[in-house]
Protein backbone atom coordinates (compact mmCIF):
# COMPACT_ATOMS: atom_id res chain seq x y z
CA UNK A 1 0.00 0.00 0.00
CA UNK A 2 2.66 2.24 0.72
CA UNK A 3 4.62 1.69 -1.98
CA UNK A 4 2.17 2.27 -4.15
CA UNK A 5 1.44 5.66 -3.02
CA UNK A 6 5.28 6.32 -2.81
CA UNK A 7 5.06 5.39 -7.02
CA UNK A 8 2.14 7.37 -7.28
CA UNK A 9 3.65 10.40 -5.55
CA UNK A 10 6.58 9.49 -8.37
CA UNK A 11 4.70 9.94 -11.32
CA UNK A 12 2.16 13.18 -10.26
CA UNK A 13 5.65 15.09 -9.19
CA UNK A 14 7.18 13.75 -12.51
CA UNK A 15 4.02 15.05 -14.55
CA UNK A 16 3.91 18.32 -12.88
CA UNK A 17 7.82 18.85 -13.53
CA UNK A 18 7.33 17.59 -16.97
CA UNK A 19 4.20 20.20 -17.64
CA UNK A 20 5.51 23.50 -18.12
CA UNK A 21 7.63 22.72 -20.97
CA UNK A 22 4.76 20.57 -22.32
CA UNK A 23 2.60 23.35 -22.03
CA UNK A 24 4.65 25.41 -23.81
CA UNK A 25 5.17 23.18 -26.43
CA UNK A 26 1.87 22.39 -26.65
CA UNK A 27 0.73 25.92 -27.03
CA UNK A 28 3.47 27.79 -28.84
CA UNK A 29 5.04 24.67 -30.88
CA UNK A 30 2.59 21.88 -31.60
CA UNK A 31 -0.91 24.12 -32.30
CA UNK A 32 0.58 25.91 -35.07
CA UNK A 33 1.86 23.05 -36.81
CA UNK A 34 -1.73 21.07 -36.68
CA UNK A 35 -3.35 24.44 -37.08
CA UNK A 36 -1.60 24.78 -40.79
CA UNK A 37 -3.20 21.30 -41.98
CA UNK A 38 -6.70 22.85 -40.83
CA UNK A 39 -5.89 26.19 -42.55
CA UNK A 40 -5.22 24.06 -45.76
CA UNK A 41 -8.66 23.00 -45.85
CA UNK A 42 -10.04 26.50 -45.62
CA UNK A 43 -10.34 29.52 -48.34
CA UNK A 44 -7.79 32.25 -46.67
CA UNK A 45 -6.35 33.35 -49.99
CA UNK A 46 -6.41 37.09 -50.04
CA UNK A 47 -6.08 39.55 -47.22
CA UNK A 48 -9.92 40.32 -46.72
CA UNK A 49 -10.45 36.40 -46.59
CA UNK A 50 -7.43 36.24 -43.34
CA UNK A 51 -9.68 34.58 -40.72
CA UNK A 52 -12.35 33.23 -43.20
CA UNK A 53 -13.99 29.96 -42.36
CA UNK A 54 -14.73 28.64 -45.45
CA UNK A 55 -14.40 25.39 -45.66
CA UNK A 56 -13.23 24.15 -49.00
CA UNK A 57 -12.11 20.63 -48.38
CA UNK A 58 -9.01 19.45 -50.34
CA UNK A 59 -9.42 22.33 -53.03
CA UNK A 60 -6.04 23.83 -51.74
CA UNK A 61 -4.15 20.42 -51.80
CA UNK A 62 -5.17 20.06 -55.31
CA UNK A 63 -4.44 22.78 -56.42
CA UNK A 64 -0.87 22.87 -54.97
CA UNK A 65 -0.25 19.41 -56.79
CA UNK A 66 -1.11 20.33 -59.76
CA UNK A 67 0.34 24.09 -59.86
CA UNK A 68 3.79 24.00 -61.93
CA UNK A 69 5.12 26.11 -59.65
CA UNK A 70 5.46 24.06 -56.93
CA UNK A 71 6.91 21.21 -58.48
CA UNK A 72 9.51 23.31 -59.54
CA UNK A 73 10.16 24.83 -56.33
CA UNK A 74 9.95 21.10 -55.15
CA UNK A 75 13.13 20.21 -57.45
CA UNK A 76 14.68 23.02 -56.20
CA UNK A 77 14.87 22.02 -52.61
CA UNK A 78 15.86 18.42 -53.49
CA UNK A 79 18.79 19.97 -55.74
CA UNK A 80 19.85 22.48 -52.94
CA UNK A 81 19.51 19.71 -50.13
CA UNK A 82 21.51 16.59 -52.57
CA UNK A 83 24.09 18.75 -52.55
CA UNK A 84 24.24 20.69 -49.17
CA UNK A 85 24.32 16.75 -47.81
CA UNK A 86 26.86 15.31 -50.40
CA UNK A 87 29.07 19.03 -49.59
CA UNK A 88 28.45 18.53 -45.88
CA UNK A 89 29.22 14.38 -46.05
CA UNK A 90 32.92 14.93 -47.97
CA UNK A 91 34.12 18.35 -46.83
CA UNK A 92 33.09 17.44 -42.96
CA UNK A 93 34.62 14.19 -42.83
CA UNK A 94 38.28 14.80 -44.94
CA UNK A 95 38.24 18.43 -42.82
CA UNK A 96 38.29 16.05 -39.57
CA UNK A 97 40.59 13.35 -40.94
CA UNK A 98 42.78 16.41 -41.50
CA UNK A 99 42.21 18.71 -38.26
CA UNK A 100 42.97 15.02 -36.37
CA UNK A 101 46.95 15.18 -37.56
CA UNK A 102 49.15 17.17 -35.10
CA UNK A 103 50.54 20.46 -36.54
CA UNK A 104 51.43 23.65 -35.29
CA UNK A 105 48.76 25.94 -34.61
CA UNK A 106 46.50 22.91 -34.68
CA UNK A 107 43.92 24.69 -31.89
CA UNK A 108 43.99 28.27 -34.15
CA UNK A 109 43.51 26.51 -37.04
CA UNK A 110 40.55 24.48 -35.67
CA UNK A 111 38.91 27.69 -34.42
CA UNK A 112 39.25 29.33 -38.02
CA UNK A 113 36.97 26.30 -39.66
CA UNK A 114 34.53 26.72 -36.75
CA UNK A 115 34.09 30.88 -36.90
CA UNK A 116 31.30 30.61 -40.09
CA UNK A 117 29.28 28.13 -37.77
CA UNK A 118 28.53 31.10 -35.49
CA UNK A 119 28.16 34.16 -38.32
CA UNK A 120 25.27 34.68 -39.83
CA UNK A 121 23.94 34.02 -42.60
CA UNK A 122 22.37 37.11 -43.62
CA UNK A 123 26.01 39.09 -43.23
CA UNK A 124 27.47 35.89 -45.04
CA UNK A 125 25.23 36.48 -47.76
CA UNK A 126 26.42 40.43 -48.20
CA UNK A 127 29.52 38.94 -48.19
CA UNK A 128 29.51 36.54 -50.73
CA UNK A 129 27.71 38.70 -53.04
CA UNK A 130 30.40 40.70 -52.87
CA UNK A 131 32.98 37.94 -53.39
CA UNK A 132 30.98 36.87 -55.95
CA UNK A 133 30.13 40.04 -58.03
CA UNK A 134 30.52 38.73 -61.80
CA UNK A 135 31.42 41.89 -63.22
CA UNK A 136 33.63 43.77 -60.08
CA UNK A 137 34.26 40.68 -57.42
CA UNK A 138 37.63 40.14 -56.14
CA UNK A 139 37.08 36.17 -57.30
CA UNK A 140 36.02 36.72 -60.55
CA UNK A 141 39.03 38.92 -60.79
CA UNK A 142 41.83 35.94 -60.44
CA UNK A 143 39.71 34.23 -63.85
CA UNK A 144 40.95 37.59 -65.26
CA UNK A 145 44.03 37.11 -64.19
CA UNK A 146 44.57 34.21 -66.87
CA UNK A 147 43.00 35.93 -69.25
CA UNK A 148 39.19 34.23 -68.98
CA UNK A 149 36.35 35.66 -67.88
CA UNK A 150 34.73 33.93 -64.70
CA UNK A 151 31.48 32.33 -64.34
CA UNK A 152 28.31 34.28 -62.93
CA UNK A 153 27.80 32.70 -59.45
CA UNK A 154 24.97 33.97 -57.53
CA UNK A 155 23.62 35.49 -60.83
CA UNK A 156 23.75 32.53 -62.94
CA UNK A 157 20.57 30.91 -63.73
CA UNK A 158 22.31 27.90 -63.76
CA UNK A 159 24.35 27.93 -61.05
CA UNK A 160 22.62 29.88 -58.59
CA UNK A 161 21.57 27.33 -56.55
CA UNK A 162 24.38 24.81 -56.41
CA UNK A 163 26.52 27.90 -55.42
CA UNK A 164 24.04 28.85 -52.83
CA UNK A 165 23.91 24.89 -51.30
CA UNK A 166 27.64 24.83 -51.46
CA UNK A 167 27.56 28.47 -49.36
CA UNK A 168 25.14 27.12 -46.54
CA UNK A 169 27.53 24.06 -46.26
CA UNK A 170 30.54 25.88 -46.09
CA UNK A 171 28.79 28.13 -43.22
CA UNK A 172 27.62 24.74 -41.03
CA UNK A 173 30.84 22.70 -42.04
CA UNK A 174 31.67 22.84 -38.56
CA UNK A 175 29.15 20.89 -36.97
CA UNK A 176 29.77 18.06 -39.19
CA UNK A 177 33.72 18.36 -38.79
CA UNK A 178 33.53 18.85 -34.44
CA UNK A 179 31.44 15.32 -34.72
CA UNK A 180 33.75 13.35 -36.58
CA UNK A 181 36.94 14.90 -34.65
CA UNK A 182 35.07 13.37 -31.54
CA UNK A 183 34.95 9.81 -33.39
CA UNK A 184 38.22 10.13 -34.92
CA UNK A 185 39.49 10.91 -31.30
CA UNK A 186 37.75 7.35 -29.96
CA UNK A 187 39.34 5.20 -32.32
CA UNK A 188 41.90 2.93 -30.34
CA UNK A 189 45.83 4.42 -30.88
CA UNK A 190 47.29 0.56 -31.28
CA UNK A 191 44.64 0.23 -34.16
CA UNK A 192 46.91 2.77 -36.00
CA UNK A 193 50.01 0.86 -34.50
CA UNK A 194 49.53 -2.79 -36.20
CA UNK A 195 48.69 -0.91 -38.98
CA UNK A 196 51.91 1.18 -39.80
CA UNK A 197 53.43 -2.09 -38.66
CA UNK A 198 51.64 -4.14 -41.23
CA UNK A 199 53.31 -1.27 -43.43
CA UNK A 200 49.62 0.44 -44.36
CA UNK A 201 49.64 3.93 -46.39
CA UNK A 202 47.56 7.05 -45.43
CA UNK A 203 44.72 5.91 -47.72
CA UNK A 204 44.46 2.50 -46.26
CA UNK A 205 44.06 3.47 -42.90
CA UNK A 206 41.50 5.67 -44.21
CA UNK A 207 39.52 2.97 -45.90
CA UNK A 208 39.95 0.10 -43.33
CA UNK A 209 40.56 1.61 -39.92
CA UNK A 210 38.60 5.25 -40.31
CA UNK A 211 35.61 4.55 -42.43
CA UNK A 212 34.62 1.24 -40.44
CA UNK A 213 34.72 2.79 -37.16
CA UNK A 214 33.15 6.26 -38.57
CA UNK A 215 30.18 4.55 -39.91
CA UNK A 216 27.98 4.72 -37.02
CA UNK A 217 28.84 8.82 -36.88
CA UNK A 218 28.46 9.10 -40.36
CA UNK A 219 24.66 8.13 -40.72
CA UNK A 220 23.72 9.96 -37.42
CA UNK A 221 25.36 12.71 -39.25
CA UNK A 222 23.50 11.93 -42.72
CA UNK A 223 20.09 11.81 -40.42
CA UNK A 224 20.93 15.55 -38.75
CA UNK A 225 22.31 16.92 -42.24
CA UNK A 226 19.05 15.86 -44.01
CA UNK A 227 16.33 17.54 -41.50
CA UNK A 228 19.19 20.16 -41.54
CA UNK A 229 18.63 20.86 -45.58
CA UNK A 230 15.48 21.82 -45.44
CA UNK A 231 16.21 24.88 -43.42
CA UNK A 232 17.16 26.63 -46.27
CA UNK A 233 15.08 29.57 -46.27
CA UNK A 234 17.81 31.91 -44.52
CA UNK A 235 20.16 31.14 -47.17
CA UNK A 236 18.53 31.39 -50.41
CA UNK A 237 16.80 34.74 -48.80
CA UNK A 238 19.93 36.00 -48.03
CA UNK A 239 22.38 34.49 -51.29
CA UNK A 240 20.23 35.11 -54.13
CA UNK A 241 16.60 35.78 -52.72
CA UNK A 242 15.15 32.84 -55.11
CA UNK A 243 16.53 34.33 -58.04
CA UNK A 244 17.62 35.04 -60.61
CA UNK A 245 14.13 34.61 -62.22
CA UNK A 246 12.81 31.36 -60.25
CA UNK A 247 16.33 29.49 -60.68
CA UNK A 248 16.57 29.00 -56.85
CA UNK A 249 12.81 29.08 -55.24
CA UNK A 250 13.21 26.20 -53.12
CA UNK A 251 9.77 25.31 -51.35
CA UNK A 252 10.39 27.66 -48.12
CA UNK A 253 11.16 30.91 -50.86
CA UNK A 254 7.80 29.66 -52.49
CA UNK A 255 5.14 29.43 -49.33
CA UNK A 256 6.94 32.59 -48.07
CA UNK A 257 6.28 34.24 -51.44
CA UNK A 258 2.85 32.81 -51.93
CA UNK A 259 1.47 33.54 -48.51
CA UNK A 260 3.44 36.91 -47.75
CA UNK A 261 3.50 38.41 -51.43
CA UNK A 262 0.38 36.61 -52.86
CA UNK A 263 -1.72 36.19 -49.40
CA UNK A 264 -2.75 33.19 -50.57
CA UNK A 265 -1.91 31.78 -46.86
CA UNK A 266 -4.54 28.89 -47.60
CA UNK A 267 -2.70 27.52 -50.34
CA UNK A 268 1.19 28.20 -48.86
CA UNK A 269 -0.20 26.17 -45.88
CA UNK A 270 -0.82 23.03 -48.16
CA UNK A 271 2.32 23.52 -49.66
CA UNK A 272 3.95 23.46 -46.22
CA UNK A 273 1.88 20.46 -45.07
CA UNK A 274 2.61 18.89 -48.47
CA UNK A 275 6.04 19.35 -48.05
CA UNK A 276 6.62 18.22 -44.34
CA UNK A 277 4.72 14.74 -45.20
CA UNK A 278 7.58 14.93 -47.83
CA UNK A 279 10.48 14.89 -45.28
CA UNK A 280 8.87 12.79 -42.92
CA UNK A 281 8.65 9.93 -45.88
CA UNK A 282 12.22 10.74 -46.60
CA UNK A 283 13.34 10.46 -43.24
CA UNK A 284 10.83 7.28 -42.66
CA UNK A 285 12.72 5.74 -45.68
CA UNK A 286 16.35 6.71 -44.53
CA UNK A 287 15.96 4.94 -41.31
CA UNK A 288 14.25 1.79 -42.68
CA UNK A 289 17.54 1.84 -45.22
CA UNK A 290 19.47 2.53 -42.57
CA UNK A 291 18.48 -0.39 -40.02
CA UNK A 292 18.69 -2.83 -43.26
CA UNK A 293 22.33 -1.54 -43.79
CA UNK A 294 23.19 -2.06 -40.11
CA UNK A 295 21.63 -5.75 -39.91
CA UNK A 296 23.40 -6.99 -43.21
CA UNK A 297 26.88 -5.80 -41.63
CA UNK B 1 68.10 9.79 -40.24
CA UNK B 2 67.19 10.26 -43.71
CA UNK B 3 63.82 9.54 -42.91
CA UNK B 4 62.92 11.81 -40.57
CA UNK B 5 64.18 14.95 -41.54
CA UNK B 6 62.12 13.72 -44.66
CA UNK B 7 58.85 13.59 -42.40
CA UNK B 8 59.44 16.93 -40.65
CA UNK B 9 59.94 18.31 -44.32
CA UNK B 10 56.21 16.53 -44.81
CA UNK B 11 55.30 17.64 -41.77
CA UNK B 12 56.00 21.59 -42.59
CA UNK B 13 54.67 21.27 -46.13
CA UNK B 14 51.03 20.22 -44.16
CA UNK B 15 51.19 22.49 -41.52
CA UNK B 16 51.40 25.34 -44.29
CA UNK B 17 48.61 23.91 -46.35
CA UNK B 18 46.65 23.35 -43.09
CA UNK B 19 46.96 27.66 -42.10
CA UNK B 20 46.58 28.42 -46.15
CA UNK B 21 42.99 26.78 -45.76
CA UNK B 22 41.93 28.10 -42.34
CA UNK B 23 43.14 31.86 -43.47
CA UNK B 24 40.41 30.90 -47.20
CA UNK B 25 38.05 30.08 -44.41
CA UNK B 26 38.32 33.15 -42.44
CA UNK B 27 38.90 35.05 -45.86
CA UNK B 28 35.11 36.34 -46.57
CA UNK B 29 35.43 37.76 -43.14
CA UNK B 30 39.04 39.46 -43.52
CA UNK B 31 37.24 41.17 -46.39
CA UNK B 32 34.08 42.11 -44.53
CA UNK B 33 36.45 43.61 -42.03
CA UNK B 34 38.78 45.59 -44.64
CA UNK B 35 35.84 46.61 -47.25
CA UNK B 36 34.17 47.96 -43.65
CA UNK B 37 36.47 50.59 -43.76
CA UNK B 38 37.04 51.92 -47.46
CA UNK B 39 34.60 54.75 -48.77
CA UNK B 40 32.32 53.52 -51.13
CA UNK B 41 34.11 54.15 -54.14
CA UNK B 42 36.58 51.64 -53.56
CA UNK B 43 34.23 48.97 -52.18
CA UNK B 44 36.36 46.98 -55.03
CA UNK B 45 39.53 47.67 -55.01
CA UNK B 46 41.48 44.61 -54.16
CA UNK B 47 42.63 43.84 -50.91
CA UNK B 48 46.33 45.37 -51.14
CA UNK B 49 45.96 47.68 -53.84
CA UNK B 50 47.52 51.38 -53.52
CA UNK B 51 45.94 54.36 -52.16
CA UNK B 52 43.65 52.65 -50.01
CA UNK B 53 41.80 55.50 -48.17
CA UNK B 54 40.53 54.14 -44.44
CA UNK B 55 37.53 55.75 -43.00
CA UNK B 56 34.97 54.87 -39.92
CA UNK B 57 32.56 57.07 -41.63
CA UNK B 58 30.43 53.50 -42.52
CA UNK B 59 30.61 52.30 -38.49
CA UNK B 60 29.50 56.30 -37.79
CA UNK B 61 26.62 55.70 -40.23
CA UNK B 62 25.50 52.22 -39.05
CA UNK B 63 25.57 53.84 -35.54
CA UNK B 64 23.66 56.58 -36.29
CA UNK B 65 21.06 55.07 -38.13
CA UNK B 66 18.28 55.78 -35.55
CA UNK B 67 17.12 52.46 -34.63
CA UNK B 68 20.33 50.36 -34.33
CA UNK B 69 20.58 50.88 -30.49
CA UNK B 70 16.67 49.80 -30.62
CA UNK B 71 17.84 46.50 -33.03
CA UNK B 72 21.01 45.75 -30.22
CA UNK B 73 19.00 46.15 -27.27
CA UNK B 74 15.96 43.93 -29.07
CA UNK B 75 17.86 41.40 -29.81
CA UNK B 76 19.95 41.07 -26.10
CA UNK B 77 16.36 41.20 -23.85
CA UNK B 78 15.29 38.27 -26.59
CA UNK B 79 18.48 35.88 -26.11
CA UNK B 80 17.95 36.90 -22.34
CA UNK B 81 14.82 36.29 -21.97
CA UNK B 82 14.58 33.23 -24.09
CA UNK B 83 17.60 31.72 -22.22
CA UNK B 84 16.04 32.43 -18.62
CA UNK B 85 13.07 30.41 -19.65
CA UNK B 86 14.39 27.96 -21.27
CA UNK B 87 16.50 26.70 -18.58
CA UNK B 88 14.19 26.66 -15.98
CA UNK B 89 11.07 24.66 -17.74
CA UNK B 90 13.85 22.59 -19.59
CA UNK B 91 16.01 21.67 -16.76
CA UNK B 92 12.68 20.72 -14.93
CA UNK B 93 11.51 18.29 -17.73
CA UNK B 94 14.96 17.05 -18.11
CA UNK B 95 15.03 16.01 -14.66
CA UNK B 96 11.58 14.25 -14.66
CA UNK B 97 12.23 12.40 -17.68
CA UNK B 98 15.82 11.32 -16.51
CA UNK B 99 14.90 10.30 -13.31
CA UNK B 100 11.29 9.61 -12.58
CA UNK B 101 8.94 7.16 -13.47
CA UNK B 102 5.39 7.76 -14.58
CA UNK B 103 3.40 6.61 -17.64
CA UNK B 104 3.76 7.45 -21.23
CA UNK B 105 7.08 9.24 -20.89
CA UNK B 106 8.66 7.00 -23.73
CA UNK B 107 5.79 8.05 -26.28
CA UNK B 108 5.85 12.05 -25.05
CA UNK B 109 9.95 11.86 -25.70
CA UNK B 110 9.85 9.89 -29.17
CA UNK B 111 6.63 12.13 -29.81
CA UNK B 112 8.75 15.01 -29.13
CA UNK B 113 11.99 14.06 -30.97
CA UNK B 114 9.69 13.22 -33.85
CA UNK B 115 8.57 17.30 -34.11
CA UNK B 116 12.20 18.24 -34.78
CA UNK B 117 12.57 16.68 -38.31
CA UNK B 118 9.72 19.58 -39.33
CA UNK B 119 11.35 22.44 -40.33
CA UNK B 120 10.32 26.27 -38.93
CA UNK B 121 10.45 26.71 -43.01
CA UNK B 122 7.16 24.63 -43.54
CA UNK B 123 5.25 25.81 -40.66
CA UNK B 124 5.65 29.50 -41.00
CA UNK B 125 2.35 30.38 -42.32
CA UNK B 126 0.13 28.84 -39.62
CA UNK B 127 2.34 30.26 -37.14
CA UNK B 128 2.29 33.69 -38.44
CA UNK B 129 -1.54 33.71 -38.97
CA UNK B 130 -1.76 32.00 -35.17
CA UNK B 131 0.37 35.10 -33.24
CA UNK B 132 -1.56 37.20 -35.33
CA UNK B 133 -4.26 35.66 -33.90
CA UNK B 134 -3.33 35.40 -29.87
CA UNK B 135 -1.59 38.77 -30.29
CA UNK B 136 2.35 38.34 -29.92
CA UNK B 137 2.49 39.67 -33.54
CA UNK B 138 5.38 42.76 -33.62
CA UNK B 139 6.48 41.95 -29.70
CA UNK B 140 9.67 40.21 -29.00
CA UNK B 141 7.26 37.31 -27.43
CA UNK B 142 6.64 36.01 -30.98
CA UNK B 143 10.45 34.89 -30.65
CA UNK B 144 10.60 34.53 -27.09
CA UNK B 145 7.42 32.10 -26.87
CA UNK B 146 7.97 29.95 -29.52
CA UNK B 147 12.15 29.29 -28.21
CA UNK B 148 11.28 28.46 -25.08
CA UNK B 149 10.36 24.76 -25.10
CA UNK B 150 13.09 23.61 -27.99
CA UNK B 151 13.70 19.41 -27.90
CA UNK B 152 17.00 19.89 -29.05
CA UNK B 153 18.27 21.32 -25.30
CA UNK B 154 15.55 18.88 -23.55
CA UNK B 155 17.56 15.92 -25.18
CA UNK B 156 20.84 17.43 -24.61
CA UNK B 157 20.41 17.92 -20.53
CA UNK B 158 18.44 14.59 -20.41
CA UNK B 159 21.45 13.24 -21.66
CA UNK B 160 23.65 14.83 -19.37
CA UNK B 161 21.21 14.37 -16.15
CA UNK B 162 21.21 10.66 -17.09
CA UNK B 163 25.26 9.89 -16.68
CA UNK B 164 24.77 11.48 -12.93
CA UNK B 165 25.12 8.37 -10.83
CA UNK B 166 22.29 7.05 -9.03
CA UNK B 167 24.38 7.28 -5.64
CA UNK B 168 24.36 10.87 -5.84
CA UNK B 169 20.54 10.89 -5.12
CA UNK B 170 19.86 7.58 -3.27
CA UNK B 171 21.43 9.26 0.06
CA UNK B 172 19.34 13.05 -0.43
CA UNK B 173 16.25 10.68 -1.37
CA UNK B 174 16.55 8.37 2.14
CA UNK B 175 16.54 11.82 3.73
CA UNK B 176 13.47 12.94 2.66
CA UNK B 177 14.38 15.21 0.32
CA UNK B 178 12.18 16.58 -1.99
CA UNK B 179 12.69 16.80 -6.28
CA UNK B 180 13.28 20.44 -5.97
CA UNK B 181 15.81 20.14 -3.21
CA UNK B 182 18.19 17.17 -5.33
CA UNK B 183 17.43 19.13 -8.37
CA UNK B 184 18.89 22.44 -7.66
CA UNK B 185 21.40 21.03 -4.84
CA UNK B 186 22.75 17.91 -6.65
CA UNK B 187 21.97 18.20 -10.13
CA UNK B 188 22.44 21.73 -11.38
CA UNK B 189 25.46 22.49 -9.51
CA UNK B 190 26.89 18.87 -11.54
CA UNK B 191 25.54 19.95 -14.55
CA UNK B 192 27.86 23.24 -15.01
CA UNK B 193 29.13 22.18 -17.99
CA UNK B 194 25.56 21.00 -19.85
CA UNK B 195 24.12 24.36 -18.82
CA UNK B 196 26.74 26.52 -20.45
CA UNK B 197 26.49 24.35 -23.76
CA UNK B 198 22.76 24.99 -23.48
CA UNK B 199 23.25 28.84 -22.75
CA UNK B 200 26.03 29.27 -25.50
CA UNK B 201 24.14 26.91 -28.53
CA UNK B 202 20.81 29.34 -27.15
CA UNK B 203 22.87 32.58 -27.61
CA UNK B 204 23.82 32.13 -30.87
CA UNK B 205 21.19 30.67 -32.43
CA UNK B 206 18.43 33.34 -31.20
CA UNK B 207 21.19 35.96 -32.04
CA UNK B 208 21.88 34.31 -35.27
CA UNK B 209 18.06 33.67 -36.29
CA UNK B 210 16.10 35.35 -39.02
CA UNK B 211 13.52 33.47 -40.32
CA UNK B 212 11.16 33.95 -37.75
CA UNK B 213 11.73 38.00 -36.33
CA UNK B 214 11.35 38.51 -40.06
CA UNK B 215 7.86 36.50 -40.20
CA UNK B 216 6.84 38.12 -36.91
CA UNK B 217 8.16 41.13 -36.50
CA UNK B 218 6.78 44.16 -38.93
CA UNK B 219 8.12 47.20 -36.93
CA UNK B 220 11.24 49.00 -37.55
CA UNK B 221 11.83 49.53 -33.83
CA UNK B 222 10.89 46.32 -32.33
CA UNK B 223 13.53 44.46 -35.05
CA UNK B 224 16.05 42.10 -33.88
CA UNK B 225 19.57 42.81 -35.56
CA UNK B 226 20.35 39.85 -37.48
CA UNK B 227 17.10 40.38 -39.80
CA UNK B 228 17.36 44.46 -39.34
CA UNK B 229 21.06 44.10 -41.57
CA UNK B 230 18.62 44.40 -44.58
CA UNK B 231 17.99 47.81 -43.59
CA UNK B 232 21.24 48.52 -44.62
CA UNK B 233 20.90 46.91 -48.01
CA UNK B 234 17.55 48.91 -48.73
CA UNK B 235 18.81 52.56 -47.30
CA UNK B 236 22.29 52.04 -48.82
CA UNK B 237 21.72 50.49 -51.85
CA UNK B 238 24.99 49.58 -53.07
CA UNK B 239 26.62 51.01 -50.60
CA UNK B 240 28.80 48.30 -50.29
CA UNK B 241 31.04 49.51 -46.73
CA UNK B 242 28.06 50.20 -44.63
CA UNK B 243 26.55 46.62 -45.24
CA UNK B 244 30.08 45.37 -44.25
CA UNK B 245 30.20 47.36 -41.40
CA UNK B 246 26.61 46.96 -40.16
CA UNK B 247 27.69 42.65 -40.92
CA UNK B 248 30.74 43.35 -38.71
CA UNK B 249 28.66 44.55 -35.51
CA UNK B 250 26.41 41.95 -36.06
CA UNK B 251 28.85 39.55 -35.94
CA UNK B 252 31.37 40.48 -33.43
CA UNK B 253 29.69 39.74 -29.91
CA UNK B 254 28.89 36.16 -31.25
CA UNK B 255 32.17 35.77 -32.77
CA UNK B 256 34.04 36.91 -29.07
CA UNK B 257 31.70 34.45 -26.55
CA UNK B 258 32.64 31.92 -29.71
CA UNK B 259 36.34 32.36 -29.07
CA UNK B 260 36.33 32.57 -25.16
CA UNK B 261 33.80 29.44 -24.67
CA UNK B 262 34.75 26.86 -27.72
CA UNK B 263 35.29 24.27 -25.04
CA UNK B 264 31.75 24.32 -24.48
CA UNK B 265 30.54 24.97 -27.94
CA UNK B 266 32.99 21.66 -29.11
CA UNK B 267 31.80 19.30 -26.34
CA UNK B 268 28.04 20.11 -27.05
CA UNK B 269 28.48 19.48 -30.61
CA UNK B 270 30.22 16.07 -29.87
CA UNK B 271 27.43 14.83 -27.29
CA UNK B 272 24.82 15.78 -28.62
CA UNK B 273 26.37 14.41 -32.37
CA UNK B 274 27.70 11.15 -30.99
CA UNK B 275 24.53 9.86 -29.09
CA UNK B 276 22.35 11.10 -31.87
Amino acid sequence: MKRRSMKNAEAVAGYLLIAPFLVMFAVFKLYPMLYGIAVGFWDRNSEMKLLDTTFVGFENYVTVLKSASFWEAFGHSIVFSVIYIAFLMVFGFLVAVLLNRKFWGRTAVRTCFYIPYVTNMIAIGIVFKYLLNPMRGPVNAVFRLFGTTGPGWLSSPAMALPVAAVIAGWAALAFNVITCLAALQDIPKDMYEVADIEGAGFWQKLRYIVLPYLTPTLFMLLTITLINSFRNYTAIAGLTGGGPGTSSKVVSALIYDDAFNFLAFSRASAEGVIFTIFIIIVNRLFTKARSVWEARN
Amino acid sequence: MGSKKLKSKKDIVFTLVMWFLALLMLYPFIMMIAISFRPSGQAYQPLFASGIMHTLRNYKQVLSHPNFTDWYRNTIVTVVVTIAIRLVITILAAYSFSRLKFKGKKIILAFLVATMMVPGETTMVPRYLYFKEIGILNTLWSIVLPEASEVFYLILLIEFFSSIPNDFTEAATIDGAGHLIILSRIFIPLSGPAIATTVLFSFINIWNNYLDPYLFINNIETQLITPALQFFQEQGGANMPVQMAGSALALIPVIILFIFTQKYFVQGVASSGIKG
